[in-house]
């Protein structure tokens, strides 16, 4: 396979400027379904442009810690764009291991925006926080997990080759295998980016709040750059979920950008539809549930195991 | 006589006098604190820059190793040697520094025992990387025991202390006697259940020290009770010997065994490690509680490293045994400096209670600053040295999953899940730490007044920062030249690694240390953009948004136990029983509180037990003792016919094997390589 650097750097220039679409497209699919005209699609690009247009309020409480929240996030979001393989093209900045910085920035951006939050000395941003890390933490296995099943069936450890290693889809249990494993990721995906059923981007209750929570006490250019940062990641990960379920090269550059960036899009149309017709589980039952997300991980690796390890 | 052996044995036995001297010497001048406080501290920094500079030439080739007696005794002077001594000499400087302001306003005679203790326990520490038998061996472990004891009584005065430290001593005293079955046993080479109990003697008594789950309870108490400094000395220096004794002086085992065993100790530790910390209130605690975890990430490290040198897999080994024996560094400087700045709070507000502490990061900016950077580094996120580490070890458990057979990919799965488990525990447990003890508003009047550490105690923090830069810097040269010299001393690893050692690992250092500081540079960017942009229009400041309620107060935020409370409910930690809770009454409610006791699981359901039953039947032999004489003079006739019998009974054998000939010593320390099959071709 000859890997077009080109389409590569197009993917993620795509991905810095769509990103926010695809918030828009998760919010209009909600609306539509229930009936609403909803927000227009290019909703998101307006809030982020007004509100670095905006003043910023800091609070007093502050010891510092509060200002950097922000640029962390966005900054290791945006690092970690560097190692996904756009378009099925490795990308020029792989190395062996970088799945374990991939993770570990995503770790740190959250790390930041949670000390950010304690720093206001809010009782919600506590709780917000203390959900996070919460849900996080037991996120991570099986983040891990889902790792440990692409390195096992692509015989790599760097995310490009991870994400682009063409598996046999004529055996049913590799796509078994593979489909149990994309669910996962879609489930890491729901959990990282605060989405339903872990929790809602648009209650009104700060009570039931879990990232919308951490970011009460930030306004203006603060705001900005975390709600680019979440539409980043969203884009990040929604972009990991569609490489696994389709890998391999096909077709000319011009159609795998078109089809890839298509794909991400069809995921937030997904997401909204979940969104839609899904209320949010009890917080109490969201360990039990992402712990088993892990088990069905690990059987996603047993089932490769069991079709003869290494396919291709 | 090589120049280098003269300069290594003259740095040694000047280390060694300045030391010993210092400590008797400051002792001495109890009575004149000022003095008693330079001559200790001086000695110590001075002692420390001789073993500094002995450790470095060692660890970098300058010196070569070499084998001398002195004072009677055998020592040996290798790059393992300065791998274990480097930490004890650069946290025992930074240590010395910070006690000059943690002591001040102690009782002026303390001060000298303080410094007799504290510099012999960093003689003997260091004494210890340079055993060369298991005589030398067993003779600084018991000083180091000895000494660091008394440093962890030094506050005798408090019940609390005096019951850590009672635990503490029975604790070292258990390590050292198995320890000492361990040598006895190996002396026995041909039987093979006398190597495999020896084994197990070594590990558990070296495991003592390092804080194997089950024997880790000594661990928390003792590192609380120890003045601040004494304990961030133990952490970064002392428990990481236990792993240079295993190194040094374990019977030779098949590295498919030892690694299974390393692989359940770690992940155990690892996991009950950080669960338990996230669960402390206690600041000094919580550290302790993660350096069980990060003692058991090395384990698990050096287990898969192991595990793929039975395999013939090169990559998991080298990348298991390398990240292991970096993140013995990283832990060690992270955590020594995240000690000293324990202190500094402690010594600010006179508590280590996190839940009363809040608000202290406007009050000392400096010390939040680097506790902050210090306790993210810890957690293993990048651009913390421990990530460096923590993804080699990832690396080693995702070669295993990748070429190794069925089963070996089950396991390295589960210890990759492990890891990442542990990671994202940690993550809450240190944000749990910063925003507890330095964000919000303060809980309580005593943290009003705090004040900033005095220059003595936030330069030494500072310095230890600048090694974990220094080592996050130059790790991919770090691990092509100084980390395959360090592992070839160990009998255990042997010297078959070390060719291969620039081929696996390095280029991902270099790649993650170089991604790590263009995220910085980006931060640092957008932070630009972000002023940049806000300079037009004046920062508005106010208070707390908090829902539109315009008076929050303190009592209204998040403590620290309520902010882990999900995750300890979640694993059982802090319900049932050990939680007492005062619930609100009545329309206006007066009072309320929760009292939560976090008992150690091993400390609740093994040990309490153990002592219980112990004590019963300590009672029940009392009926023995009547009081008559004649009743003992029977017992004693009688037991000595027993033995007549059976000494009349048993065969004599023609020669009896003498435990103390003298060819047996070198028998413990020169252990047959292993050899290991030939790897394929990566």
């Amino acid at each position: 396979m000859n890997n077009n650097l080109y389409l590569w750097w197009t993917g993620l220039i795509a991905a810095l400027l769509l990103a926010p679409l695809l918030t828009g497209i998760i919010n209009k699919t909600k609306a539509i379904l229930v009936g609403r005209r909803g927000p227009k699609l290019l909703q998101p690009y307006y809030n982020i442009i007004k509100l670095l247009r905006k003043g910023c309020v800091r609070t007093t409480t502050s010891c510092g810690l509060l200002a950097w929240g922000p640029l962390i996030t966005l900054a290791t979001v945006m690092v970690a764009m560097l190692f996904l393989p756009y378009a099925n093209q490795i990308s020029p900045f792989a190395f062996t291991g970088d799945v374990f910085l991939f993770a570990y920035l995503l770790g740190l951006g959250r790390f930041a925006l949670v000390l950010g939050a304690m720093d206001t000395g809010s009782s919600f941003e506590g709780m917000g926080s203390s959900r996070e890390v919460q849900f996080a933490a037991l996120a991570e296995g099986s983040l891990f997990a889902v790792l440990g099943f692409l390195a096992t069936a692509s015989r790599s450890v760097d995310l490009s080759n991870m994400l682009t290693c063409p598996l046999p889809a004529q055996v049913p249990t590799v796509v078994a295998a593979v489909t149990l494993a994309a669910g996962i990721a879609f489930i890491v995906l729901l959990v990282e980016n605060c989405r339903v059923p872990f929790d809602d981007p648009e209650t009104h209750l700060e009570l039931t709040m879990i990232h919308e929570a951490m970011v009460l006490d930030y306004s203006g250019p603060d705001l900005g750059f975390i709600v680019y940062g979440s539409c980043l990641k969203l884009w990040l990960m929604a972009a990991f979920v569609m490489l696994m379920l389709i890998p391999g090269d096909f077709g000319s550059p011009g159609l795998m950008m078109v089809l890839h960036i298509l794909g991400i899009l069809l995921i937030g149309v997904v997401i909204g539809i979940i969104e839609s017709i899904t209320a949010r589980f009890r917080f109490l039952k969201l360990p039990q549930f992402l712990l088993g997300s892990l088990g069905a991980a690990l059987i996603a690796l047993a089932l490769t195991i069991l079709t003869g390890r290494h396919l291709p | 006589m090589p120049l280098s052996t003269v300069f290594s044995f003259s740095l040694f036995s000047f280390m060694f006098f300045v030391l010993f001297f210092g400590a008797f010497w400051s002792w001495f001048l109890c009575g004149r604190p000022v003095m008693a406080r330079r001559v200790g501290a001086g000695s110590a920094i001075l002692g420390c820059a001789a073993g500094l500079i002995l450790a470095v030439a060692h660890l970098f080739q300058w010196a070569e190793k070499f084998q001398f007696t002195w004072m009677w005794l055998d020592w040996r002077l290798d790059a393992l040697s300065g791998f274990f001594m480097l930490p004890v000499v650069l946290v025992g400087i930074a240590a010395a520094c910070h006690s000059v302001g943690y002591l001040e306003g102690c009782s002026e005679n303390r001060q000298g025992v303080y410094w007799l203790f504290f510099n012999l326990t960093l003689l003997s520490m260091l004494l210890v990387t340079a055993a060369a038998t298991y005589i030398e061996l067993l003779l600084t472990w018991e000083a180091m025991c000895v000494t660091s004891f008394a440093l962890v009584a030094f506050n005798h005065k408090e019940i609390k202390v005096r019951l850590a430290a009672w635990v503490y001593i029975l604790a070292s005293h258990a390590g050292a006697l198995l320890l000492i079955l361990m040598f006895a046993l190996q002396t026995n080479t041909s039987s093979q259940a006398a190597s495999i109990a020896a084994l197990v003697c070594g590990l558990l008594g070296f495991g003592m020290k390092s804080g194997f789950p089950l024997l880790h309870v000594w661990l928390p108490p003792s590192y609380d009770a120890a003045p601040a400094p004494a304990t961030g000395v133990m952490s970064a220096g002392m428990v990481n010997l236990g792993i240079c004794g295993m190194m040094r002086f374990l019977p030779p085992v098949t590295p498919a065994l030892l690694g299974w065993i390393l692989i359940a100790v770690g992940v155990t530790s690892a996991l009950m490690g950080i669960l338990l910390a996230m669960a402390q209130s206690n600041l000094k605690r919580l550290l302790a509680y993660s350096s069980i975890e990060n003692m058991g990430i090395v384990f698990l490290g050096l287990g898969l490293g192991f595990l793929g040198m039975d395999q013939g897999n090169t990559a998991m080994a080298i990348c298991g045994l390398g990240g292991a024996m970096l993140h013995i560094w990283n832990h060690a400087f992270l955590k020594g400096t995240l000690f000293l700045l324990a202190g500094s709070v402690q010594k600010a507000t006179g508590t280590v209670a996190m839940d009363e502490m809040g608000g202290l990061g406007k009050k000392m900016p400096i010390t939040k600053n680097v506790f902050a950077c210090h306790a993210g580094a810890l957690c293993g996120l990048p651009p913390g040295s421990a990530f460096l580490s923590e993804a080699m070890i990832y690396l080693a458990a995702f070669q295993g999953v990748v070429n190794g057979s069925n089963f070996m990919l089950g396991v390295a799965m589960l210890a990759a899940v492990a890891l990442a488990l542990t990671g994202g525990l940690a993550a809450a447990t240190f944000s749990k730490a910063v925003s507890a003890v330095f964000q919000g508003e303060p809980r309580s009047a005593a943290i009003k007044d705090a004040r900033e550490a005095p220059k003595s105690m936030r330069t030494p923090t500072l310095f230890l920062s600048g090694v974990a830069v220094i080592v996050f810097l130059t790790a991919p040269w770090l691990w092509n030249h100084v980390l395959p010299a360090v592992l070839s001393q160990a009998d255990a690893t042997g010297t078959i690694l070390i060719p291969d050692f620039a081929i696996y690992g390095s280029k991902t250092l270099a790649a993650i240390r170089n991604f790590s500081l263009f995220t910085i540079v980006l931060t640092v960017a957008l932070k630009y953009l972000r002023d940049r942009r806000l300079s037009q229009q004046p920062l508005e400041t106010k208070c707390t948004w908090d829902c539109g309620y315009a008076l929050p107060t303190a009592r209204m935020q998040y403590t620290g136990t309520a902010f882990t409370q999900p995750l300890t409910d979640f694993f059982n930690l802090t319900k049932g029983k050990n939680r007492t809770i005062q619930p609100p009454e009545g329309y206006f409610p007066t009072s309320a509180s929760v009292d939560i006791d976090v008992t150690d699981p091993a400390d609740h359901y093994l040990w309490r037990p153990i002592n219980l039953i112990t004590s019963r039947i300590a009672d029940r032999t009392r009926r023995i003792q009547s009081g008559y004489l004649h009743i003992y003079i029977l017992m004693a006739v009688i037991a000595l016919l027993a033995m007549l019998i059976f000494a009349a009974a048993t065969p004599t054998p023609v020669d009896t094997p003498q435990i103390e000939e003298p060819d047996l010593a070198p028998a413990a320390v020169t252990a047959p390589h292993i050899t290991v099959p030939p790897a394929p071709a990566p």
